[in-house]
């Protein structure tokens, strides 16, 4: 049973990072019904920065806030000079940028930060040394574990509250149910979906300084199977559904936990080893897709005809 | 302005004819003298055309989207390079074996598609291409690193047929191969064409762009969607088979989700739902990219110390960004733009008007 | 391939011509010449008994590169080339050399030294007319560490004229391009691998590697722990590929001969780059007393994390560590911090990042250069491509000894070559000889890590295994 215990703890450690950049995508999506591909390469470039900000000398939390301003302003300017004018031009063409993006975005981390191929060694925000944990009833806490678990708490608490409880909340709201209607009813779109692409890349910062604490490094590599982890979070929770993608992140993370430790409870972990996880973990997804195809709590679009 | 040709008429049939000719010129221009090395890009640049054709079938045709392709492209690819080494088999019964296999493969992932749409299907697409290179890696050290012990799927390479005359050695194989993927790359363009025009092709698009609207008007919504995936599995298969036959040496890394990115890119940048528009993006995008890691690190009017690092990587992300505001339509669009600016192709008008005349001629186009 | 399979592979190979190299002394090559030797005689029969380890004392090898002897012996079969004439007609004037490497994409960063390293050598020897009477040039394209690319670059590099390859980094990327240089009886000299493939020298006679073959590695670290805590629980860890496969099977063989038990085996995938929690808490669990650890890249810091807080949550519990001399960067265990302190690992070459060795005249030509070519980061990673740089001049220069500079005397230069190269650990050496030994290196230094000062410290003598 302390396995037991210990492992969901593990999970839900590993889940919180999934989970915020889940939040990230899920905030694009309601506003433009598109998947941010370049979520994950966004959050490198301001992880980068925020590893340089604090190699000039500022404390770690005063970096990690910089940066993440940098990339609010940026995420702004993506959507206003990017995915915008885009967006008018064809069906396809956001795909397009954003992939165009996810390639640039991760080159111009290279260009900027030669040596972020081998590794930059990033500090944690909480205390990580090997002996800063608590140890109950056989169960190991580790303090920045707990610590990165109440940061993504307290982002999607404050996420929740600026949806429902301010005036910008409730027109994103309106944009993410229809676009046109709330145009109509004179809501400003275009500043909405702006202020959505800036509120992703600063979750993005945020989420890829944890990630990078928790690896003790970043790297030009870091990000990209957090961002495809992280989609499987989103989806599972259904995309337009803020509290789904953090219910998402955290199950992943769990499951991804529960199969690595009983791997023998699972048909083909011989096969596929310890990415049996993954593939178990992808494999639930699917079933609950095929049972509620718009995640565990997206809102089904209805067509008409 | 526009000079008006009808269609059918003998000026377009002279424009055709052109075309065609220009094609076969290309075709002389890329052959004659060039070295193995840039026959070896036209064949992995036409490669990549067959796996944007069908994606742009699933896609572009029947609007299911899928980041899985680059795993038909790898099943097809380890199925050549096991069977020929380790069954003896024919290179070329492979290809049509391969191509049952994704056809079966891919009618499989189409069903738990029929529930699944846009960024759903997207991202269980985008699983199976996750899982693919550990599954891949796993029968590697199982069937491959056992009997040989090496760490990847060798000695399978394609030497040009007798009748040929030519030579198995690098310049003749490079020869061959290009043939050999021309050939392919045609006989998918006539399939995926064929298909299109065909009452299913009808379908596909109808489903499209309005399932339920399709169902009503009585096409079979399953049947339809399932099949689409069979058949645009089994052409990514033959676009595996042909990097595998190229390269000669493969293992669970060749083919990976960015792979799949790119038959994306190549697609959307040629146009989606055109006939040609895969087969022009995927060259547009493969010397594109070809073209900067040459040239990139050495120019010297870009700011600061980059050496030869990725600099080509990134402008080939900001070039692929700036196509989309220059073609929003892709190439196929640009051209069609062009095009209209110099002639129109206006419909062979209906010489009887009649509702029943226009009924039967309705009747007989299709 | 196993080592079992291997010499298996090498005597059955060679059996027509030398039964007697396989069967009996390690000595006689297939022509009955020797190539001299500078580090003593080899163990007679050193593969069919258990006790295949040969340790080499340091003192009587020298620190400075020696003079390279003429090629002698083994002679490569031009008949099979697809143009045989090409294959022999002499190099005039200037000697082009190819290669394929990452310059762009993930893992450029990483083997960016290697190539300055690389080029840095074969332009100092061009320079100081280090292979007297030619130019030297060399050509390295990017094939971005992807397998499917490196076939198009060194295609480009053959219509371009280039003589031979050298130091083209990664198995898969080697492996993809074999048969077509090994048809065209193009050398592909010290590939920058260390896959046990590179020394089938029956099928691939053009093939060569410039590492020490990663089984040999494993087998090393057998011999050192059977040393230091004989009949020990290990758990293994390491990723799931064949670079972690070849270690672990070749570790797995000499657990049976030493009567080691292996407790544990956890793996990690090629593409997960979390703290592997899972795999070390499992281990933890397990208490054993020793761990090996295969992990590639940044994975090398997080296990490495992830076992000090592993270590810390579990009373009592220090197990010696060995990690793949891959990891074994002052980079990689800087990046982990106290936590890679008394980390075993070892390498061949001398550690330019330790200013103990600052006086050696090798490693102080490298440094000049280094500094003088304004390179920065972890030199100790440019070194490896130095040094390949410096074997692949001594090939040519043992090559040109033979009378004709060729394609095919250059591969006969390099299987016929005993020589020691100037930043090699004192009783290492470049050593080939046909098809009795495929294999360039084949001696480690094992070492440890020491957080606190960033160097490593040498533990015991050099270990010489299969070297013929």
């Amino acid at each position: 049973m302390q396995h037991f215990v210990q492992y969901v703890l593990d999970g839900l450690s590993i889940g919180s990072v999934y989970a915020l950049v889940a939040l990230g995508l899920v905030v694009v999506y309601r506003g433009t019904g598109q998947i941010n591909f370049a979520q994950g390469e966004m959050a490198l470039l301001s992880t980068l920065g925020a590893w340089w900000f604090h190699d000039k000398g500022l404390p770690l939390l005063l970096a990690i806030a910089v940066a993440a301003a940098l990339a609010f302003v940026g995420g702004a300017l993506i959507e206003v000079g990017l995915m915008r004018p885009a967006e008018k031009r064809s069906a396809f063409a956001p795909v397009v940028i954003a992939i165009g993006l996810f390639q640039g975005l991760n080159s111009l981390s290279g260009l900027l930060f030669p040596r972020a191929g081998q590794g930059l060694p990033f500090p944690s925000l909480f205390p990580n040394k090997p002996t800063d944990f608590w140890k109950e009833f056989g169960v190991v806490v580790r303090i920045e574990r707990v610590g990165v678990l109440v940061v993504v708490l307290v982002i999607t608490a404050l996420l929740f509250a600026l949806f429902q409880k301010t005036k910008i909340g409730l027109a994103m709201r309106t944009v993410a149910n229809n676009p046109t209607s709330a145009k109509l009813v004179g809501v400003p779109t275009g500043k909405i979906l702006m202020f959505s692409w800036a509120v992703a890349a600063l979750i993005g910062a945020i989420g890829g300084a944890l990630k990078a604490g928790i690896d003790t490094n970043v790297s030009i590599g870091s990000m990209f199977s957090v961002f495809l982890l992280s989609s499987a979070a989103a989806t599972l929770g259904g995309l337009d559904s803020p509290g789904g993608a953090v219910i998402g992140g955290l199950s992943l993370g769990v499951i991804e936990s529960l199969v690595g430790n009983y791997p023998e409870s699972w048909p083909g972990s011989d096969w596929i080893g310890i990415e049996t996880r993954t593939a178990v973990a992808f494999l639930i997804i699917l079933v609950v897709l095929l049972v509620r195809p718009a995640g565990l709590f997206g809102s089904v679009k209805v067509e008409r005809v | 302005m526009a000079i008006k040709v009808r269609s059918g008429g003998t000026v377009h049939w002279i424009i055709r004819a052109a075309v065609a000719v220009v094609l076969v010129l290309l075709v002389w221009q890329m052959v004659s003298g060039a070295s193995p090395s840039s026959l070896g890009k036209y064949t992995d640049a036409m490669a990549l055309a067959i796996a944007a054709l069908s994606l742009n079938l699933l896609f572009g045709f029947n609007g299911q989207i899928s980041i899985g392709h680059s795993t038909f492209a790898g099943i097809a690819a380890f199925f050549l390079g096991y069977s020929v080494r380790f069954w003896d088999n024919k290179p070329f019964v492979s290809l049509l074996e391969a191509c049952v296999l994704c056809f079966v493969i891919g009618m499989m992932i189409g069903l738990p598609a029929l529930r699944l749409k846009g960024p759903y299907l997207a991202l269980v697409t985008l699983a199976i291409a996750y899982v693919w290179p550990t599954v891949a890696a796993q029968f590697i050290d199982r069937k491959v690193t056992a009997v040989t012990g090496e760490s990847a799927l060798t000695k399978f390479r394609i030497n040009p047929a007798t009748w040929t005359g030519l030579k198995a050695n690098r310049e003749d194989r490079a020869l061959y191969l290009f043939w050999v993927a021309l050939a392919l790359t045609a006989i998918c363009y006539v399939v995926v064409r064929n298909l299109r025009k065909s009452r299913v092709g009808r379908s596909m698009v109808a489903v499209r762009d309005n399932e339920t609207a399709a169902a009503v008007m009585g096409v079979n919504l399953a049947r339809t969607k399932t099949l689409t995936f069979g058949v645009s599995a089994a052409i990514a298969g033959v676009s595996g088979w042909l990097t595998a036959a190229k390269i000669g040496t493969i293992d669970e890394n060749s083919f990976t989700i960015l792979n799949s990115i790119k038959y994306i890119l190549a697609l959307i940048l040629g146009g989606v739902a055109t006939l040609t528009g895969p087969i022009a993006g995927a060259f547009a995008y493969f010397f594109a990219d070809d073209y900067l890691k040459e040239h990139a690190p050495n120019w010297d009017w870009l700011p600061g110390k980059f050496g030869d690092g990725p600099i080509a990587s990134f402008l080939l992300g900001v070039l692929v960004i700036a196509f989309v505001f220059v073609a929003p339509q892709g190439l196929v669009g640009l051209f069609r733009k062009i095009g209209r600016k110099i002639a129109v192709i206006v419909p062979e008008p209906i010489p009887d008007s009649t509702p029943e005349a226009v009924h039967q001629a309705i009747h007989e186009g299709e | 391939m196993t080592k079992r399979q291997r010499n298996f592979y090498v005597c059955t190979a060679t059996a027509a011509l030398v039964l007697a190299a396989c069967g009996g002394g390690g000595n006689s090559s297939s022509n009955g010449t020797t190539a001299p030797t500078a580090g003593g005689t080899t163990a007679p029969a050193a593969e069919t008994t258990a006790a295949a380890t040969e340790t080499t004392a340091g003192s009587d090898a020298t620190t400075a590169a020696t003079e390279p002897a003429a090629p002698a012996g083994w002679t490569v079969d031009t008949s099979t080339c697809s143009d045989p004439a090409r294959a022999e007609q002499p190099i005039e004037g200037e000697v082009k050399i190819g290669a394929a490497m990452p310059l762009s994409g993930g893992p450029a960063a990483a083997f960016g030294p290697v190539k300055d390293g690389f080029q840095l050598y074969l332009n100092y020897a061009d320079a100081k007319g280090l292979l007297p009477g030619y130019k030297i040039s060399v050509d390295v394209r990017d094939d971005q560490y992807d397998a499917t690319q490196t076939p198009g670059v060194v295609n480009g590099l053959i219509d371009d004229g280039v003589d031979f390859f050298a130091g083209i980094i990664g198995t898969p990327n080697n492996l993809a391009v074999r048969d077509t240089l090994n048809e065209e009886c193009i050398p592909q000299l010290l590939n920058l691998t260390g896959s046990p493939s590179w020394g089938q020298i029956a099928d691939y006679p053009w093939t060569t590697g410039a590492l020490v073959p990663y089984d040999t590695e494993a087998s090393i670290y057998a011999t050192k722990l059977n040393e230091l805590k004989p009949g020990a629980k290990v758990a293994l860890y390491y990723i799931n590929n064949e670079f972690g496969k070849a270690y672990i099977d070749e570790f797995k063989k000499k657990a049976t001969e030493f009567g080691f038990e292996i407790v544990d085996e956890q793996t990690v995938e090629p593409n997960d780059n979390n703290p592997p929690i899972t795999q070390v808490g499992s281990i933890a669990s397990k208490l054993p007393d020793a761990i090996v650890a295969i992990p590639l890249g940044l994975q090398c810091p997080t296990f490495l994390a992830a076992l000090a807080n592993a270590k810390a949550q579990t009373a009592g519990w220090n197990p010696p560590v060995f990690v793949t001399n891959t990891c074994a960067s002052k980079l990689f265990f800087g990046l982990a911090g106290p936590a890679a302190d008394g980390v075993y690992t070892s390498n061949n070459l001398i550690d330019s990042n330790d200013p103990k060795n600052a006086t050696n005249p090798g490693i102080k030509t490298f440094l000049d250069e280094y500094a003088a070519a304004g390179l920065a980061g972890d030199p100790g990673v440019t070194e490896a491509g130095w040094s390949v740089g410096e074997s692949t001049v001594a090939i040519l220069n043992a090559a040109l000894k033979s009378g004709t500079l060729s394609r095919k005397s250059i591969i006969e230069a390099a299987r016929n070559l005993t020589y020691t190269p100037s930043l090699v650990r004192p009783g290492a050496q470049y050593k080939m000889n046909g098809a009795d030994d495929p294999f360039a290196f084949e001696t480690l230094q094992v070492l440890q890590w020491s957080a606190a000062s960033g160097t490593f410290t040498e533990i015991g003598d050099p270990i010489t295994q299969y070297e013929h």
